[in-house]
């Protein structure tokens, strides 16, 4: 067997391979896209056959029932301006946060990294309550601030950050120093470009994670002004009988900007810090 | 809030009392199933437009191929035991011979109780503070085991897929009065009925009830105001227009005369059990409790679990959550 | 002097990089969690918030007594154990597969990513028709069936419930974990891979001897999360098993929700979570000091 056709043969078997487990992990996705498709019959109808991932007759009436029945376009609009507003100072905040437990000495540094660690474990389950009251007596209920501040700062996000930041060559600091730069400059002028995936990666799953937040929203907003997209999608619950058409095509909207976030980040996972550091 | 909950938040003085809301004249308008579940402790504290109830769908079809008889009065309802019979005969080529709703959370309390009141018991006494004695008596662990025959003998998935008697795959259906409007608009090839509730042997007939109604907080700052919104929201011209809208039965038995599609089979069945059997869930103010040790107590029993056993523990949960934090009172 | 000023300037920056995150922690975080253990002493029910009363060690003393706490303990051990392994190398495993540069790898990542994206209220129908068990409905107890195999009760099973959950919190969580692999391997410096080759590495070698340390900090990271994130199991149980049956997948985040939500019983509830928390912190610890040896 020549090289070529082992490389041939090793190609084959990747993309087979890959496309039979992706094929596994997307089928609930492609589902959920079918059955918003489907009339309200059909959705249930031969979950045991393939026939279940192909609409018959497709048609979009579902997606127009939700956005006549709602006012879907002011939620997605809701969802979008909070998880937004959350990620840029979520990164901020806590890249910086991250970057000075990971490289820097100060007084009090194990004191915090231990906080950071268990503060993870909090579940949220735990705290809701009284964080709710604090938006209570802090008059926020109802608010952006609500929906944002108490969700900037992330444990899961400083100490991810800081694992990440661990990892950066100390010559690459060390150069930047002899080049005049200060701690600031160095962070923002020499870390923050190499770390483009890190930044990327912490992106998506926090837009994930808050865009899919149910409970929070559910205590602290109240009313149609600020309702965001996933207590939007609760309403067609609250019918008896339960309609799935609206139900499947309003979860198909609410995985629009994930998948548009995912993909518009896919860039900086195909360059990484590589050699460019080491070499120089 | 949901019907049930009335008590739970009554009990716990979040909400007022609203007996002089109407004259004595207009509530008689009202249903008693609705009265009823918005009373606790002599008074009533919420209003609702509409209300619910559960009655026993059957494939025409399959019953007919299969020579089963169908009640065609009330005094005719399927007894546990014809019902159990007809269940096995169904049950064949997929089909299994009813559904019973397992959505492991409020439906159960609310479909199943009835089997606890027909045969002559509940599932806690009448002033709603205690359980012991009443979901673990005798005749609920009857109740208990007959629904647990139809399980172990396969003669009801423990797991059914949605809408499994929609899709004939299922024989009859206890399902709710809102299933009717879904069969008539999305199945239209499917020759279905409906009938009675099943009635204990020798039982009492009974159905469930209960549906969303309003009340108004301590907190209210016009109490004059709240009382005029829910006045007006629930005239007898609301109620009619509301419940006409959203495809439920009414609360007011005016509505009931221009809403003359009630009139008719199968609507008719509906209002009928409202009317005769419906008896809502009971309340109490541990309620939120008793419901989830329901639903556990009997998926436990579906799963192995001794039937006296699973019942006296969720016996013994209700009644520590009412002696906590009620019983001084 | 040099050294001094450059150290006080650190040690300036320091403190100027945490600050915004450590205020809002403080406020947002730290805050409530103390307010949650103070309830835990208290015998707050959530229909009653005017009622609160101080009962010292109440709550812990039924706690330690209450033999449903202690299942829980035991449910949520179970699937920590049996899911971070699970997750983790599975997690790698996809990670690995897509870090080539070959055309269309993108769309495989969007492929192992999706389960993230899909609603948990599609994720639970679907795995109900998977793992239901009557052979008619259930495609896999259906697969097993033509196999010549007993059908399996999966989540209806005592037994089998909580594995049944564990595979598949595994299957929806390896996006997660894959992602930051991912960005772990893209910061593997290429030379030493190419270091390894002229080295005479083959694929084994180069993984055992390049990637894994390479990626030693993202896994010690990952499987610390990893653990966090399964030992508040509660979205599964909720959505699919409502902690049934007979308590197999009831967890301890499940039992706090439980007892503080549905049950009002909150001061209760808070008392089962400082006790979690403990838990947790404990494990966490003794992780990190078998990761450092």
């Amino acid at each position: 067997m020549t090289q070529k056709q082992r490389k041939q043969i090793g190609s084959l078997a990747f993309y087979i391979g890959n496309t039979v487990i992706a094929l596994i992990f997307v089928s609930p996705l492609i589902w959920m896209i079918a059955a918003s498709l489907k009339p309200e019959a059909e959705i249930f109808k031969g979950l045991n056959s393939i026939s279940t991932f192909v609409p018959k007759a497709a048609s979009f009436a579902n997606y127009q029932e939700v956005f006549t029945r709602i006012n879907m376009w002011k939620f997605i609009f809701n969802s979008l301006f909070y998880v937004m507003v959350i990620i840029v100072l979520d990164l901020f905040v806590n890249s910086l946060c991250g970057y000075a437990l990971a490289k820097f000495e100060f007084k009090g540094k194990n004191a915090l990294l231990t906080l950071v660690i268990s503060q993870m474990v909090f579940p949220a389950e735990a705290i809701m309550l009284p964080m709710y009251r604090e938006m209570a007596d802090l008059g926020w209920i109802n608010t952006w601030a609500s929906l944002i501040v108490p969700f900037v700062a992330k444990c899961f996000s400083i100490y991810m950050f800081r694992q990440f930041f661990l990892d950066i060559p100390n010559d690459l600091l060390e150069a930047a120093k002899i080049d005049g730069c200060g701690p600031v400059k160095t962070f923002f002028r020499v870390v923050v470009p190499i770390s483009g995936t890190v930044y990327a990666t912490i992106l998506i799953l926090d837009f994930v994670a808050h865009w899919n937040d149910f409970m929070w929203p559910l205590l602290v907003v109240t009313g149609e002004e600020k309702r965001t997209v996933q207590l939007a999608i609760q309403t067609f619950f609250g019918s008896k009988p339960i309609n799935y058409g609206p139900i499947m095509a309003s979860l198909t909207i609410s995985a629009i900007p994930m998948l548009v976030m995912f993909v518009f980040l896919q860039k900086y996972y195909v360059e990484g810090i590589a050699s460019t550091g080491i070499k120089g | 809030m949901d019907g049930p909950t009335v008590s739970v938040y009554a009990a716990n003085e979040i909400t007022l009392p609203l007996d002089d809301l109407f004259t004595e004249a207009e509530w008689e308008d009202f249903l008693d199933s609705s009265k009823q579940q918005n009373t606790y402790d002599g008074k009533i504290y919420a209003v609702g437009a509409t209300e619910s109830s559960v009655a026993l769908f059957y494939n025409a079809d399959m019953l007919e191929e299969a020579g089963i008889r169908i009640p065609q009065s009330k005094e005719e309802a399927w007894t546990w035991t014809e019902f159990y019979e007809a269940a096995k005969k169904l049950t064949k080529d997929g089909v299994v011979g009813t559904n019973i709703i397992m959505d492991k959370g409020e439906g159960l309390p609310y479909v199943l109780e009835q089997f606890w009141i027909s045969n002559g018991t509940d599932l806690v006494s009448a002033d709603g503070s205690k359980a012991d004695g009443y979901i673990n008596s005798q005749e609920g662990i009857e109740a208990a085991e007959f629904l647990n025959s139809l399980i172990q003998g396969g003669y009801a998935n423990i797991d059914p897929i949605q809408k499994e008697f929609h899709n004939e795959r299922a024989a009859t259906m206890l399902g709710g009065s809102w299933e009717v409007a879904t069969l008539e608009n999305d199945y239209p090839d499917l020759n279905w009925g409906v009938t009675y509730f099943p009635v204990a042997e020798n039982g009492i007939p009974s159905s469930p009830t209960g549906d969303w109604v309003a009340s108004v907080t301590k907190n209210t700052q016009d109490m004059e105001a709240a009382r005029e919104v829910l006045r007006f929201l629930l005239s007898s011209e609301n109620v009619t227009t509301y419940a006409k809208a959203i495809s439920k039965p009414p609360t007011r038995i005016s509505s009931y005369e221009v809403l003359t599609e009630y009139n008719e089979y199968p609507r008719s069945l509906f209002k009928e059990q409202l009317m005769e059997t419906g008896h809502p869930r009971p309340r109490t103010p541990s309620y939120s409790v008793l419901s989830a040790e329901f639903s556990e107590a009997m998926l436990n029993i579906f799963t192995g679990v001794d039937a006296k056993e699973a019942l006296d523990a969720a016996a013994a949960a209700t009644d520590k959550d009412y002696n906590k934090y009620y019983a001084q009172e | 002097m040099q050294v001094s000023v450059d150290k006080k300037s650190e040690r300036g920056a320091a403190y100027l990089f945490i600050i915004p995150a450590v205020v809002l922690l403080a406020a947002f975080l730290l805050y409530p969690a103390l307010q949650t253990v103070r309830y835990a002493f208290t015998d707050y029910n959530i229909m009653r918030p005017d009622r609160i009363k101080f009962c010292g060690l109440n709550n812990f003393i039924e706690l330690f007594q209450d033999k449903d706490f202690w299942i829980a303990v035991k449910n949520t051990l179970h699937f920590t154990i049996l899911v971070v392994p699970f997750q983790t190398v599975l997690a790698l495993a996809l990670a690995l597969l897509i870090s080539s540069r070959r055309k269309g790898v993108s769309i495989f990542r969007a492929a192992y990513f999706s389960p993230q994206v899909t609603s948990m209220v599609v994720v639970a129908i679907l795995w109900t028709v998977l793992y239901n068990s009557n052979p008619n409905s259930g495609l896999l107890n259906a697969l097993l069936v033509n196999l010549g195999m007993e059908p399996c009760g999966f989540l209806n099973d005592p037994k089998t419930a909580m594995n049944s959950i564990t595979f598949m919190s595994a299957w929806q969580g390896a996006g997660y974990q894959m992602m930051i692999f991912l960005a772990g391997l893209q910061g593997i410096p290429k030379d030493q891979y190419e270091a390894a080759s002229i080295d005479g590495a083959g694929k084994i070698k180069s993984f055992l001897y390049v990637t894994l340390p390479g990626l030693k900090n993202v896994i010690s990271y990952v499987i610390m999360i990893t653990v966090i994130q399964a030992m508040k199991l509660f979205t599964q149980p909720y959505v699919m098993t409502k902690g049934g049956p007979q308590n197999a997948t009831r967890t301890l985040v499940y039992y706090v929700y439980e007892q503080g939500f549905q049950k009002r019983n909150f001061g209760y509830a808070c008392a089962v979570a400082a006790v979690f928390f403990v838990i947790v912190i404990s494990l966490s610890i003794g992780m990190k000091k078998i990761i450092k040896a």
